[in-house]
């Protein structure tokens, strides 16, 4: 699904990603870890290019998002992304976080298909009635957009059991309550792959299990996820890949038995040992 | 202060006896007018310029909006209001064949000079937003446009609030400079009444008390509505 070849990311001097290959399937949790500063968040951000990767290419839907010319927009929607502080729009309340994606690329493309249904109705003029007549698009109600969105919002609300929060603003929530809200919003676009920014390292440690559970059954639901992370017992529970980030390479990847079980690249166990 | 009985008496016969009254309408209404024009100009000047200094810079268009802007803001911070009033008015538009009337003018000269103001009031408001909000909103999908408008400046907009309120009651005050262009207004009026009755003493205290009660019932407005958009902020 995602094919990350020869990724190359550099802040002014500082080489960060000296050249990550890795291929991610449908389905697939792969979860990724490093020391501090090793380029693990880097490598996330840059899948759905929140950094410009400086060399390399990424083929997500058989497009090569890393080209600055494609419009990176379209393909952000099938990516969600979940952060480590949430970002929760705080000017909004709950379901609106939730809605306001899904409604206003729902009207962008409504708007892009008026705009197409106009030009064939010219083109269909000119051809009269012996040419092949192009079709309409149809075309959805404003309202009918703005419903189905606060439906979905709503039953994605009771999934994880908020739907009592829908009206309040981010600002009077738990972390937990925010960083599953996040997580939803993200889900609200039915995404193809949904990237995870180390989504439990803000939390206070009680709060840590309700989110982690959440995305415990997103992956029973077949979910792919990237997953930077520090929770070992979650990439060796959940993970069916684990790769391990250091100075900008990957320097092991395997299931996470081997990985855990059996590292073989000395820096892996040396942070293994520090860390479990 | 003996005859201060009879210079009120003075005020009040050309106030209301000879159509005082009248001319202080007026001017109340050009003020108002200069100011409200003046601001609601330079808030979308003001948001239109903040907006493309913060836009990533590593495009050509981004680069030469960013170099005019600052051309702009340096130019209007950098002169007084009477100067450019008076730029306008006797050389700017003369020279380009446009002939308007002083409180048009005013108008013009305040949108464009308050713009200036704001658009580094609202860079301010718009760097104090967190960045977070921003990627958030591209990680969905939206585009740069679309989450500034839609998420971050009207989280800026509360944060500068406060700001506003000063700016426009700086303007409301500075508004006092327009006679110089012609336009009538409270200044004016009040002078036109001193004037007639050879007394300045009460037409300029009456004139400072109407500043006063103006500034008075925007700080009045100003708190309302800062506690209308911090309903977000608060625990219900």
């Amino acid at each position: 699904m995602i094919d990350v070849i020869d990724l190359k990311k550099n802040f002014g001097d500082h080489e960060v990603l000296k050249g990550i290959n890795i291929t991610i399937g449908k389905g697939d949790i792969v979860c990724v870890i490093g020391p501090s500063g090793c380029g693990k968040s880097t490598f996330l951000r840059c899948l759905n290019c929140m950094e410009d990767p400086s060399g390399g290419s990424i083929i997500f839907g058989g497009v090569d998002i890393a080209d600055m010319k494609v419009d990176i927009n379209i393909h952000r929607r099938k990516m969600g992304m979940v952060f480590q502080q949430f970002n929760l729009f705080n000017n909004k309340t709950v379901i609106e976080n939730i809605m306001l994606a899904p409604v206003l690329c729902a009207l962008e493309d409504r708007k892009k298909a008026l705009r197409r249904n106009r030009i064939n109705k010219v083109k269909n003029l000119f051809k009269g009635s012996k040419g092949e007549q192009a079709e309409m698009e149809p075309i959805r109600a404003k309202a009918d957009i703005k419903k189905e969105a606060r439906e979905k919002a709503v039953s994605l609300l009771q999934r994880i059991g908020l739907e009592d929060k829908a009206d309040v603003y981010p600002s009077t929530l738990s972390g937990g309550q925010k960083q599953r809200i996040a997580i939803v919003r993200a889900l609200a676009m039915n995404p193809d792959v949904i990237l995870f920014d180390e989504p439990t390292s803000a939390l206070d440690p009680e709060m840590v299990g309700e989110v982690l559970d959440l995305m415990k059954t997103l992956a029973d639901d077949g979910m792919t996820m990237v997953i930077v992370t520090h929770e070992m017992g979650f990439a060796r529970e959940v993970a069916n890949r684990v790769i391990f980030i250091d100075e900008g390479k990957i320097l092991e990847e395997a299931d996470p038995a081997e990985f855990f079980g059996n590292p073989k690249n000395p820096r892996l166990r040396e942070f293994l040992s520090k860390v479990l | 202060m003996g005859n201060f009985d009879k210079k009120i008496a003075k005020f009040i016969e050309i106030f209301i006896d000879q159509n005082g009254y009248v001319k202080v309408l007026d001017g109340l209404q050009n003020t108002l007018l200069i100011a409200i024009m003046g601001l609601i100009i330079g808030i979308v000047i003001g948001t239109l310029i903040a907006t493309a200094r913060v836009v990533p810079k590593y495009k050509t268009l981004p680069k030469v909006l960013n170099a005019i802007c600052s051309v702009y803001v340096g130019f209007f911070r950098g002169t007084p209001m009477t100067v450019q009033l008076l730029l306008f008015y006797y050389v700017l538009l003369p020279l380009m064949g446009i002939r308007i009337s002083g409180v048009n003018v005013s108008i013009l000269v305040f949108g464009l000079n308050s713009g200036a103001y704001i658009s580094e009031i609202m860079r301010g408001g718009i760097q104090s937003v967190d960045g977070g909000q921003m990627e958030a909103g591209r990680a969905v999908g939206l585009s740069f446009g679309t989450t500034m408008m839609k998420i971050v400046i009207p989280q800026a907009v509360k944060n500068i609030m406060p700001t506003m309120g000063n700016e426009f009651i700086a303007l409301i005050k500075e508004t006092s400079v327009v006679s110089f262009v012609g336009a009538a207004d409270l200044y004016v009026a009040f002078n036109f009444i001193g004037s007639n009755s050879y007394e300045f003493m009460v037409p300029y205290l009456v004139m400072a008390i109407i500043y006063i009660a103006l500034v008075m019932l925007i700080t009045l407005g100003i708190k309302l509505m800062e506690r209308r958009l911090a309903k977000s902020d608060r625990r219900n």
